[in-house]
Parts: C-alpha cells; structure tokens; sequence
C-alpha cells in the first residue's frame, strides 16, 4: 500500500483537471475560505453529536445505575388486582355476615356461535333451568350483537360441564356474588343487595357507599351467637302459641350496642324474592306498637323523678276510671288501694294512670321526649319508623299513655329508653356498629341516679312477686316488666289480637343488657291456661334466651339470696301489719 | 485496512450487544414469573374468600345446634354448673403450697368438676363421627 501515489489533496477537483507538477496547489483565494468553512461546520456537528452522546449515556447510567421511581409501578400491581368489590360484613367477633365471590356467568357472542340450535340444545342439557327455545331465540334473535347473557351466577360444577361441551362462541365472564352465609339469621340487620350488588335493605343500604370504597370488613354490634339463640328462642314460643310473628332486642345498657335484633317470620337475603313481602318487614324498628305495660316503666320513673310520688307513696285502685267514653280499669285488679311498688308488681291501669295525671301532660310529655320516644330514633337501619304520637295532649291521653296505650312506638325505642332508665340514668344512641371496647360512650343524662336504681329495685319485684316471675333464670337475676296490648284493628281495639311482650335487664343489680321479647297475636294453650298475656308468652322465652346467652358474654351467676344482693334490692310493702320488705 | 481500534470497538459492541440481548430477555422472563405470583396470589386470595364463607356457611350456630343435639352427649352450661373457685373444696392430702395459693380465692370463674370417667380409646369417637354429614 506504501507504494501507491500520496492522496490527494484536493478530492473535489474535477477527474480531467491535474494541478501542474509542482507541488500542492496554493490554497488561497476562494478555495481556502470553502475548506475553512467546511471545518468549521464539522467541528460544530461533531460537537452537538457529542452532546447527544453524552446525554443519553447519562440516562443510561441514571436508569441502570441508580434506583428510580418507576420501579414502584411494578409493586402496585398486585395490591389493586385483588381488591374485592364490596367489603365483607362481619359480627362483632369477626365471624362472618355478608361476603363477595367471584362467580361465573354465562354469556354468548351469537357471531362466532356456529350452530345456534345444536348449541340451545347442548345448553339446556348441561343447564336444565334453562328454556331450549329461549335460549334460541336469545341466540338467533339479534345476528349483530356480539354478547347477550344466558344466565348468570353458575356454581363451579356447572361451569365445568359447559367448559366440557366446548361450544364456540359461548363464554364466561366473572362476577361479583353477595353471598350471606348465616342465612335468615340476621336477615333484617343485614339486608340484601340486587343483581347489580346496589344494597336494597339494611345494612347492605345504608352503608353501600362505605362497603364499595372499603377493603377492611364492617364490624356490627351484633353477636352472631346471641342473635340465634334469641332468634331460635322467639320461633319456638310464636309454634307453641301460634303467633303470627314475633320480634326480639337485646341491647348493651352502657353503650347502646344492639347485641341481637330479630324479626320474625324473616327471609333468606341470599334470595330475598322467595319469600313473601311480608317477611322484610323490620318489627324492631319499622314496627310501631302500643306496647301496654310496659310503657309503666317510663310512667313510673317520671313520677320517682319529679318527686311526684315516693317508693311509699300509692293511690286508690278501687274503682275503675270513666273518662269520656273510656273506662279504665285493671287486668290483675286488686280493688284497694296501692302502694307504689305494688301498682307495678300486679300493673295496674288505674294507678299508673292517676300517677300519670298527677305529673301532668306537659311534663310528661318533654319526659318522654327527652328520653327519645317522641321522635323518629336515629338508627344505622333505613328501616326505622316515625312513633305515632296524639297530636292534641288531653289529661285522657296522659293517662292512657301512663300505661302505654294511645302511643305507638318501636321496640328499638322502648330498648334505648329502658336502657336509659336503669344503667344510672344516662340515655345512649342506640347503634348496630361495634364501639371500641372499654372507651367511654357519650350520652346525656335524663335523670337521676337514685330513680335508676328505685327502677331497677321496681323491675326484679315484678319478677320475683308479680306478673313476670316466668321471666326468671336462676343466678342470673332478672328485673322486667309485662306488657299485653289489644291490637288496633280498624278504629276499635281488638280483643282477642294481643301484642305480649316482656322487657328484662339483667343482671339487675348491675344492669349489663336489655331485652324484649314481643309476641304477635299469640293464643293460650293449656299449658298457659288459656293466658296469652306478657307474662305467659314472652316472659318464658326470656329466661330461656338469658340462661342461654349468659355464660357466652360473659355474666357469672350470683346466689340472688346472698344478704348484699337482698339489701340491694330491697322494696318496702304494706302489710295489713304494717310495712314488710319484700324480698325477706 | 482494520486497525487495532476498530476491533475493539466491534468487540465492544457486540458484547454490549449480547448483554443488552441477554437482560432484556431475563427482564422479560421476571415479568412472566410476576404476573404469574399475581395471578397466585389473586387465586389464593380468592379461595380464602371461598373458604372464609364456606366456614362461615358450615359453623352456622343453628347448624352446630342440630349436629351438637345429634352427635354430642353435651347441653348448654346451666347456672348451677359455674362456681367461684372458692367455693371448690379442698382435695385431701393436697401439697401444702398449692392449698395456701388457693386460700385467697379470687372471684375468677370455673367450670364445676365433672366425674371422671374412664376413656375408651377412640371407640366411641369413631362411631360419633363416623355418621356426620359431609
């Protein structure tokens, strides 16, 4: 190669051109300044290259030499592809309520299917619940829509036996499935949701917003173990008097925690539709009763709170009332005079009415206002019913309200009320969501420590010496009240149609949960004598349900004869001796 | 002509080459085995869900109730059966220290004692469960 003539100099001179033969040819003139420039141009793309070069040797070291951000995309992947679609519903242990699964449906493309009357056929075989000829006409209908659902919701087998068929043109797609697996149990606190997962009833209503946008589970108030036992416990006295329903509420005193809450007859929320629509009917809280005696409760503890009466005090229960067109007159008539513990152990008309009359109508009414029975509650049901409450307050209306009749309220209202009246007199939100254990719950106060324990004194009375001693649970000591109202048919009170409840706390010395049983339209058998009243249908199913419910939350029995539990809950009667106490 | 240079670089860059290759691949392989876990972890989270419900489903307490009346020789504590420990009476013969542990009972609960009986080596057991509903 060395021997080969030196480059030459000028490359862009013309092929037929030769310079002359001595030497390189001056550069100067126009020549010079084109090779000038033409450097100079070089140097400058050379350069911006460079640059260029450089920048994205750079990012390749930043990107592959050192951590960067985008390295987080990758992490977030999973965390959003298992989010569940609506958050589970879970008891106040946890135990689950309502939860979410992804099931199949089943869908068609009638484009791709190749043989619409072959594949109808095929279907049904697999899927006998469904119609040969709707299921073609589905198919042929339309040509050019490219999906229609066959059916939704298949369990696991029947997907497998439509994989096994392997029709083109027919496919699943998952979808989210409400699943209730405690049943009917806690049917009306939970509710139910429709096809498209929109919360219908409940729970399921009133918090559909939350459970869409929550991952962790709700936890309710309720025990799911107490809610079937008060549950199983109602049904069996609705068979055995033959009711045409019943309803039932235990609720935590000192916090308003609504522990169980039952409604019967009830429904399968997992298939509301199957049952009839009297079934989702909510008698706790969307039920309004006049609850008869046991509204005394609040008669009493107003007349004990405004010092209208005493625990010695009493009242003439000779005689029946006539008022207007009204006569008042007693179930359990004794026809002498009262004292006031007695007008409540054997519920007497006449003197809760008198004891009514002598607080007065306005008193009366901001009493019960104040403890929340005059207004609609509020509650985490949408299910909750306005009281019926008499427009105009006559002294006659005072006084049938003294003994509960001329209001309706619900039982969800009584259970915060009572609860209010016994736990030291402080009145709760009554609420169906778990509160943190051990915080201090607010309240307001509606009256005074000293009426909450005469109350609770009144209570245990009733069940040791009056109409509730079918109530009893040994060792669990049980204070409550009977109520047996007429039912309203029409404009008349009906008789033989009976609302029979019985409301209890216990343990009463240390009141720790209310319930209320309520049996609707019972009828007496022989066992019961032919009563179909409060103390007869009701009281019985709450000393099952407490003996029960007892040892799970936790409530030792205590020896009711022990001298501290007698003093405590000591009540004074008249004797034709002179005073007696009545628990020696 | 090829200098020393060049070659270099043409090593360079083919080894550049093949490494670039060689990650890409691998990077690939590593999303794969990702979305393959995601789609376990998404499985197995969705059969907890299942198994959740269906435990739920199963230990239904009215179900329990039927099974325990069925199977189980047991019914629901009474009050009678729950005493305070110091109502328990001392076992004779009894180690001194534990006596004097005892003394200040404390109110805590406990079930009362159940007469012990001699247990038959799973005989029984077998035919109890031997009949359960699946």
């Amino acid at each position: 190669m060395k021997t080969t003539a030196p480059p030459d100099p000028n490359p862009c001179r013309p092929r037929h051109f030769k310079p002359g033969p001595c030497g390189p040819a001056p550069q100067e003139g126009p020549t010079k300044q084109v090779l000038e420039t033409s450097h100079t141009r070089l140097l400058i793309t050379g350069a911006l290259l460079c640059l260029a070069f450089l920048v994205i040797g750079g990012r390749l070291v930043e990107v592959a030499g050192f951590k960067s951000d985008d390295a987080r995309i990758a992490r977030v992947v999973p965390e959003t592809h298992t989010l569940a679609g609506r958050a589970d519903i879970v008891d106040r242990n946890g135990v689950l309520l309502a939860t979410t699964l992804q099931t199949p449906s089943l869908y068609a493309d009638p484009k791709e299917v190749l043989n619409a009357r072959d594949t109808a056929r095929k279907l049904v075989r697999v899927l006998p619940d469904l119609n040969e000829a709707e299921v073609y006409a589905k198919l042929t209908v339309d040509k050019n829509r490219s999906f229609i659902w066959l059916k939704r919701r298949l369990t696991p087998r029947q997907q497998d036996a439509v994989n096994r068929l392997g029709l083109p043109g027919i496919d699943f797609q998952a979808e989210d499935q409400r699943l209730y697996p405690q049943a009917n149990t806690v049917s009306h606190v939970v509710g139910y949701v429709g096809v498209d997962n929109k919360g219908l009833a409940g729970i399921e209503r009133s918090f559909d917003d939350v459970l869409r946008h929550r991952r962790q589970p709700l936890a309710l108030s309720i025990d799911l173990r107490v809610q079937a036992i008060l549950r199983e416990e109602i049904a069996r006295q609705i068979a055995e008097f033959k009711a045409i329903g019943g309803s039932g509420i235990i609720m935590d005193v000192n916090t308003g925690e609504v522990i169980a809450l039952v409604s019967l007859p009830d429904f399968d929320p997992n298939d509301p539709g199957a049952s009839p629509t009297a079934n989702l009917f909510n008698r706790v809280t969307l039920g309004t009763y006049e609850i008869g005696s046991v509204f005394k409760i609040f008669t009493f503890a107003m007349a004990l709170d405004e010092h209208v009466t005493s625990m010695t005090g009493g009242y003439d229960a000779t005689n029946p009332i006539k008022i207007g067109r009204f006569t008042i007159h007693d179930d359990h008539a004794q026809r002498r005079w009262l004292s006031v513990p007695e007008i409540f152990m054997y519920s007497s008309n006449i003197g809760a009415a008198k004891m009514a009359l002598d607080v007065g109508g306005d008193r009366q009414r901001d009493f019960l206002d104040r403890l929340g029975l005059l207004s609609t509650p509020k509650f985490e049901l949408p299910e909750v019913a306005a009281p019926l409450v008499p427009t105009v307050w006559r002294p006659v209306n005072t006084m049938t309200i003294g003994f509960g009749h001329g209001i309706s309220v619900s039982p969800l209202q009584i259970a915060t009320a009572v609860s209010a009246v016994v736990n030291g007199g402080i009145l709760h939100r009554a609420t169906l969501l778990k509160l943190p254990p051990g915080e201090p719950v607010s309240g307001q106060r509606v009256l005074s420590p000293e009426t909450s324990i005469e109350m609770r004194k009144l209570l245990r009375l009733v069940v040791e010496k009056g109409t509730g001693k079918l109530a009893e649970a040994p060792g669990y000591l049980i204070g409550g009240k009977t109520g047996t109202a007429e039912k309203v048919v029409g404009q008349r009170y009906a008789t033989h149609l009976l609302m029979s409840s019985f409301a209890g706390v216990f343990p009463i010395n240390d009141p720790r949960y209310f319930i209320m049983i309520s049996i609707d339209e019972p009828h007496g058998d022989a066992k019961s004598f032919g009563y179909a009243t409060g103390g007869w249908v009701a009281a019985p199913g709450v000393s099952r349900t407490v003996e029960r419910m007892a040892s799970l939350v936790g409530i030792q029995p205590i020896d009711e004869d022990s001298p501290e539990i007698r003093r405590s809950l000591m009540v004074a009667l008249p004797t034709p001796s002179g005073w007696k106490f009545a628990s020696n | 002509m090829i200098r020393p240079g060049t070659v270099v670089w043409l090593l360079l860059v083919m080894v550049v080459g093949y490494a670039m290759f060689q990650v890409k691949y691998e990077v690939m392989q590593q999303e794969d085995t990702l979305a393959q876990l995601n789609k376990q972890i998404t499985d197995g989270r969705e059969r907890i869900r299942v198994l959740d419900a269906e435990w739920s489903y199963l230990t239904r307490p009215d179900r329990l109730n039927r099974l325990a009346a069925r199977y189980l020789d047991l019914s629901p504590i009474g009050s009678a059966q729950i005493v305070t420990l110091s109502a328990v009476p001392e076992r004779p013969g009894a180690p001194a220290a534990l006596v004097a542990n005892r003394a200040p009972a404390a109110p805590s609960l406990s079930v009362a004692p159940i007469p012990s009986m001699p247990i038959q080596p799973g005989a029984e057991f077998a035919t109890a469960i031997s009949g359960i509903e699946p």
